[in-house]
């Protein structure tokens, strides 16, 4: 079937077909979650975070412009969304390690296969815990979504050089961690 | 600026890549629907279509023109009222008729003129892809 693009839905939700708004959840759910995921560090808020997002993604559509990509728009608002939620809590920094490990049984799957992918993710989670909560979004953003400097800074807010400083400062240290993500599998 | 190396980038790449996205939980869709449909009417999204908006805006241009008639009735020409007959009669329709090419080239400017401030919108929106 054709996939058609974000614009599309869009256009149909700010018709009045609200229905069409799924296509957009559906298409960049898992990657909210994770975003708030791993700004939040645990199941809870993340699931929180990430609807929260959507529902605010939701109200103001007809205020979105299309000057930048609805993906751009869609990870700054879940961007701010947990950096006010996480300052409400003063919950900047994740120290239960566990929380990762034991809170995400819904997420795990049967199969040594997934257990060695979710280990390597635990590991990788953790070593992107040590970072900021800005260099963490881009970094994760840079590598996943291949999302340009230009729009890590709209979806950020900051200025293209201080995001060029932010990712390379955050590759070094990730890099850092590698061997030791490595070693814990 | 220090650039980061190729062979270290490629291999953080490919560790994102491995391991991929976290699983959004299975009903998260069906709880943001919900949230949704549960927003208040005046905050929901309506949004009439663009063709209508057009249509509309035509509309509207077109009883500005019948307004202008009404408000100079003393004018000549095409702005000679037609809407001061109060009913349209036999004789206020040949002169509706006499003064059509008038209005027309009005008419005709109030249907291009929105679409023409709508394709320059989308020109302009398209070369401002940068900005949130």
């Amino acid at each position: 079937m054709e996939e058609k693009d974000d614009e599309y839905y869009i256009e149909e939700v700010l018709n009045g077909n609200s229905g069409a708004f799924r296509f957009l959840v559906d298409k960049y759910k898992d990657l909210s979650y994770t975003l708030a995921y791993r700004m939040a560090g645990n199941r809870e808020d993340a699931e929180e975070i990430s609807q929260d997002a959507f529902v605010k993604v939701y109200r103001s559509l007809k205020s979105f412009r299309g000057k930048a990509k609805f993906s751009t728009w869609l990870y700054r608002i879940i961007y701010n969304t947990a950096i006010s939620r996480l300052r409400v809590k003063k919950r900047y920094v994740l120290t239960e390690d566990v929380a990762v490990a034991k809170g995400n049984e819904a997420d795990m799957k049967d199969g040594e296969a997934y257990s060695e992918k979710e280990e390597r993710m635990r590991a990788l989670e953790s070593a992107l815990d040590t970072l900021p909560h800005d260099e963490k979004f881009i970094l994760q953003l840079y590598y996943y979504q291949e999302t340009p400097v230009r729009e890590l800074a709209a979806a950020t807010g900051l200025s293209e050089s201080n995001v060029k400083v932010k990712l390379f400062r955050a590759r070094k240290k990730l890099r850092e961690s590698v061997p030791l993500i490595m070693k814990r599998n | 600026m220090e650039k980061f190396d190729e062979k270290d980038d490629k291999m953080l790449r490919e560790l994102f890549s491995e391991t991929g996205y976290r699983k959004a939980p299975d009903d998260f869709t069906g709880r943001v629907m919900e949230q949704v449909s549960e927003l208040p009417a005046e905050t929901a999204v309506f949004r009439i279509s663009y063709e209508w908006k057009l249509f509309l805006l035509a509309a509207a241009a077109v009883g500005l023109i019948f307004l202008i008639n009404a408000v100079f009735p003393e004018a000549e020409g095409f702005m000679e009222p037609i809407a001061n007959s109060a009913a349209l009669t036999a004789e206020s329709f040949k002169r509706l008729l006499s003064y059509l090419p008038g209005n027309a080239i009005l008419i005709f400017a109030a249907i291009l003129l929105p679409l023409f401030f709508d394709y320059l919108y989308r020109f302009f929106r398209k070369k401002q892809v940068s900005i949130v």
